[in-house]
């Protein structure tokens, strides 16, 4: 029974210490840079056998990638993250951060354990389908997470902000190896900052440059010409998310981007973040366009994941036959749009702000074709072919071009 | 109307509470039931009033109740229990009107009021008339269930220890009351008593029942002896009939006594 | 002794019944006349800032459409969006309030009422399947209506089966509607933790109540079936009246205690089923309203019925008034609005003297 007792110790403190041993990798005089000296030693020791090919090669790499030197990073939430060696194995816990790692060009072949809704999204991370899941940020399964001896784990920083804190506390208490990275990943605010922050956290510097000016320029088009349309000008828009008669107001990032396409949310100034409307409040605002999210609950359909256009129309159609709304402007005018959320919600918004700018502005953005930047999106930097753009469905009524 | 009971029986899960229970009324009649506590008193009635299903045959006026629905029980036989403290947001009134459900469908008639008002009157509780039932006495409170069972213009009026919760004057007044009723009536009144002094004097026959038997039963005079009192009762005493009624005074309890 | 009291005394007893019994029938009448004022004054409120004189000219249109004129927006917000919910709210509150009195009643206890008889706590777990399980589609609202009918009928059932074991007593009821509660409660939060974010919103707004989905259509059936209940609750007025001294005082009355326990319980839950599976758990109506009635007029059935039926459905309107209107546009959930009016009325009641009047 000792013995047993002694090999379960053993094994633990082994399952602790080994994902990452603080300190870089070969810096026997532990002053937290290698010199060349300390590499040498490091290789030889390799060869001889008596320590791993493993952290040579790790050595190898922070000499020559990071001029010896830890990687320091401040993440999104504020903090300073000392990086000692490349990551080998990661936990990617938000599929928005997951994204981004593909967008700047990042080999996610590291990515050992992925969070239940990655796993659903088969049609977006086929390449993850077999990944193991690690349950979701409000359930995590801690056990699966230490049992896969990740190097970092990958968890939002300002969005479910206390159930995060939790999982880098419990981490940081039972795996203290283990380094938690916190990266939303699809909030405008804080997007740009964070694709460079990656790019330099994960040597993907080239790429990140690559696809930030991807983004910007997207995002720019959109802003640059929106500014120019005065504010009392601004398109009246009634903003319905899944849930009927439910709205977006300033708290949520919905008003945020529809500002960003020079819209004016209606309800914009209720409090809270998705306040409950009184449907006759909607029908005496008069919108000038109406625009309703799909792709959750009563209305799972479309998006990556597929669905019939016919729920498409169906549901555009229930939508302008309620009660009193044929004499909105928004409806006489044939300014009623269903927008998927896989295109508004996530790191790839810019698709869905230019198709809302327009259909706000259809004059100034006649140019402008969110579908082939979707598609350019897709192939460049998601490694998905461009053809489902072509064969799902992500706005109703779809773009005539 | 004559009550008949044979052979009554009763048990409460597999304790037997009642066991070949036999015996029968004259109209007119007040039949008190005494006897130690547990014996039986309260079980009895209320298998004669049918709140309980018991074994054996119980007919009234000839009609075997087994046959009968409640409501046709109801308007031959009235009940009044121990006074509890339930259904006070009523007014005094109510509470007695309750007693007309038999004969009511839904509206109150002016006869139903009228009888109500009668009994008030009798039992001289009108000052009380639309007090809610938590603004008066328990012995008021008592006067009220009576007046209730005595609405429901019963044939056969079964009391249930009615002076249980009440004074001394009260007790009087009730017994005197439920004397006359049953010769205004020619109803027979069942009544369980504990105060053997007031079944003695009120009672025109006595049963005294023991374990769930009846272990004796005729006239107070006849019954209340010594040899009876120890035998059912385990207590010395000492009757006497100074006052004029009939007085059991215990003396001690026979046998030996842990102290 | 002699009797005491000339016939004179008689007449005047029988006429301050008379009285008495005017009283209750004069706050019968109140209640309706309030309701009726409540229902005028609700008429002219929301968001949609139309004039008094707008709204009341949209409903005359209707009926008289060449004495007066009225706008389509003023019409349509009027006729499809305020009188439905407001007539809603009254048939709701009135069921509610009716249901609330009976089982209090039945049960002979103060606290009895829908929620803590586990009864709306099933019909939460019946629209939470739904939700978290999915039927997907527009056939999902009408799924998540029969699911929580369903279970709440199904609740109801339990506890009858369960009493059974134990004797139909208020004790037996009382005990099963407990245990009951406790585990459809259980039940639903296994599945609020099974479910996705989405998923966990949508079942807590379900239980908040709401009357945002009502329809004439919905209004017509609740409407019909709370009136086909109602003459069968109240010809047993006398019998909860009875009841109300105790099972075997009732019984020596006349009453099929079980029977009528048994029936009454049957038929208060589905006037409770057909409400709150179209608005979700609405509590507190169905235990203020014949507290407050109780208060007025004391604990006579046959009065006491009805009255909480009207101070049922004036609360709510009220409440449902209040929803719509203190944050417009936006609004609160109605069951979240009776609980703010509930819990200042429990207060009132703890804090004053007692003297049983219960």
């Amino acid at each position: 029974m000792k013995l047993l007792f002694m090999v379960l110790a053993a094994a633990v403190c082994l399952m602790i210490v080994l994902p990452a041993s603080a300190g870089l990798p070969g810096d026997a005089s532990g002053n937290d840079h290698l010199e060349k000296q300390e590499l040498v030693s490091m290789i030889l020791s390799a060869l001889k056998d008596s320590t791993t090919l493993q952290d040579a090669r790790d050595a190898a790499y922070v000499y020559s990638n990071w001029n010896g030197s830890p990687k320091k990073i401040i993440d999104s939430s504020g903090k300073e993250r000392v990086i000692w060696r490349p990551f080998h194995r990661i936990v990617v816990m938000n599929s928005e951060t997951l994204e981004t790692m593909r967008s700047i060009g990042y080999d996610t072949s590291t990515v050992v354990g992925v969070d239940k809704y990655t796993l659903k999204a088969t049609a977006f991370f086929p390449e993850f389908k077999n990944t193991p899941g690690i349950g979701s940020i409000w359930a995590p399964d801690y056990e699966k997470i230490v049992s896969l001896q990740p190097d970092a784990v990958f968890v939002y920083a300002e969005i479910s902000r206390s159930s995060c804190d939790e999982i880098e506390e419990n981490l940081a208490k039972t795996s203290p190896g283990v380094t938690v990275l916190r990266f939303d990943c699809y909030l405008p605010e804080s997007y740009p900052g964070e694709i460079g922050i990656l790019g330099d956290l994960l040597d993907c510097q080239e790429g990140g440059r690559e696809f930030l000016e991807f983004y910007t320029s997207n995002i720019d088009t959109v802003t640059s010409r929106v500014a120019a349309v005065p504010e009392n000008e601004r398109i009246k828009v009634y903003f319905e998310t899944w849930n009927d008669y439910k709205t977006c107001a300033a708290g949520s990032g919905y008003d945020q981007k529809i500002r960003m396409a020079g819209g004016s949310n209606i309800f914009g100034n209720e409090a809270g973040e998705y306040p409950e409307l009184d449907p006759e409040a909607v029908l005496a605002s008069s919108p000038e366009a109406v625009i309703k999210l799909v792709g959750s609950m009563k209305y799972t359909f479309g998006g990556y994941n597929g669905g019939e256009e016919e729920l498409f129309r169906q549901t555009h159609d229930a939508l302008v036959s309620r009660k009193g709304w044929k004499s909105l402007p928004a409806v006489r005018d044939n300014r009623t749009y269903l927008i998927h959320t896989d295109i508004l919600g996530g790191p790839h918004f810019f698709v869905g702000v230019q198709y809302m700018a327009r259909w706000f502005y259809p004059d100034r953005f006649s140019d402008l074709d969110p579908v082939c930047v979707h598609a350019e999106y897709l192939t460049r930097f998601q490694g998905l072919p461009a053809s489902i753009v072509e064969d799902e469905i992500f706005v109703y009524p779809r773009l005539r071009r | 109307m004559t009550l008949s009971v044979r052979g009554l029986s009763f048990s409460y899960g597999d304790r037997e509470i009642l066991h070949d229970v036999s015996f029968s009324t004259a109209p007119g009649e007040v039949l008190g039931i005494a006897g130690p506590n547990g014996c039986g008193k309260t079980t009895l009635i209320k298998c004669i009033d049918r709140i309980f299903e018991p074994g054996g045959r119980v007919e009234f006026g000839g009609k075997d109740m087994a046959d009968l629905s409640t409501t046709e029980i109801a308007q031959l036989i009235a009940y009044v229990p121990q006074a509890l403290t339930i259904g006070m947001a009523m007014s005094v009134f109510e509470t007695i009107l309750l007693g007309r459900r038999p004969y009511i469908r839904w509206s109150v008639s002016d006869a139903d009021l009228e009888r109500v008002s009668a009994v008030i009157a009798e039992l001289a509780i009108q000052h009380l008339a639309f007090r809610k039932m938590t603004q008066i006495s328990g012995g008021e409170r008592q006067k009220v269930m009576i007046a209730r069972a005595m609405v429901q213009d019963p044939s056969l009026l079964l009391l249930d220890e009615p002076t249980s919760a009440l004074d001394l004057r009260h007790q009087l007044e009730v017994m005197e009351l439920v004397r006359r009723v049953a010769r205004d009536k020619e109803a027979t009144v069942l009544m369980a008593v504990h105060d053997l002094n007031l079944a003695g004097r009120f009672c025109d026959r006595l049963m005294i029942m023991k374990e769930g038997r009846i272990v004796a039963m005729g006239t107070p005079s006849e019954l209340l002896t010594r040899e009876l009192i120890r035998d059912v009762y385990e207590v010395d005493a000492v009757i006497s009939g100074e006052s004029g009624y009939l007085q059991v005074i215990p003396v001690r309890p026979v046998g030996e006594i842990t102290v | 002794m002699d009797q005491k009291g000339a016939p004179g005394d008689l007449s005047h007893l029988r006429e301050e019944y008379h009285r008495f019994a005017a009283k209750r029938y004069l706050f019968l009448a109140g209640c309706g006349i309030l309701i009726l004022i409540l229902i005028g004054i609700a008429t002219t409120l929301g968001s949609a800032d139309l004039t008094i004189g707008e709204v009341y000219a949209a409903i005359i249109a209707r009926f008289f459409p060449s004495v007066v004129e009225s706008t389509p927006l003023a019409s349509t917000i009027v006729w499809e969006y305020r009188l439905h919910r407001i007539f809603f709210a009254i048939a709701a509150g009135f069921g509610l309030g009716i249901a609330g009195a009976v089982m209090q009643g039945v049960l002979r206890n103060p606290l009895a009422s829908p929620f803590t008889l586990g009864i709306s706590a099933a019909a939460s777990f019946g629209a939470s399947i739904v939700i978290v399980f999915g039927i997907g589609g527009f056939a999902n609202d009408i799924a998540i209506i029969i699911a929580a009918f369903v279970f709440t009928l199904l609740a109801t059932f339990g506890i009858y089966s369960l009493s059974r074991v134990r004797g139909i007593s208020p004790e037996s009821m009382i005990l099963a509607g407990i245990i009951l509660m406790y585990l459809f409660s259980a039940m639903t939060s296994f599945l609020q933790y099974i479910g996705t974010v989405d998923q966990l919103q949508e079942v807590v707004f379900w239980t908040f109540g709401s009357l945002q989905r009502t329809s004439w259509g919905k209004l017509a059936l609740v409407s019909l079936v709370v009136g086909l209940c109602i003459p069968f609750i109240m010809l047993r007025s006398w019998d909860l009246n009875a009841m109300g001294q105790g099972d075997q005082a009732a019984k020596s009355m006349g009453v099929d205690v079980s029977r009528t326990r048994t029936r009454l319980m049957l038929i208060a839950s589905l006037v409770t089923a057909i409400i709150i599976c179209f608005t979700g758990v609405i509590g507190f109506i169905g235990l203020v309203a014949p507290h407050i009635t109780r208060l007025a007029i004391g604990g006579d059935n046959r009065f006491l019925l009805p009255a909480s039926g009207l101070v049922g459905g004036a609360l709510l309107l009220t409440a449902d008034s209040l929803a719509r209107t203190v944050l417009a546009p936006a609004i609160i959930p109605v069951g979240i609005m009776t609980s703010f009016i509930g819990i200042p009325f429990f207060l009132y009641l703890f804090l004053r003297k007692r003297e049983g009047y219960w």
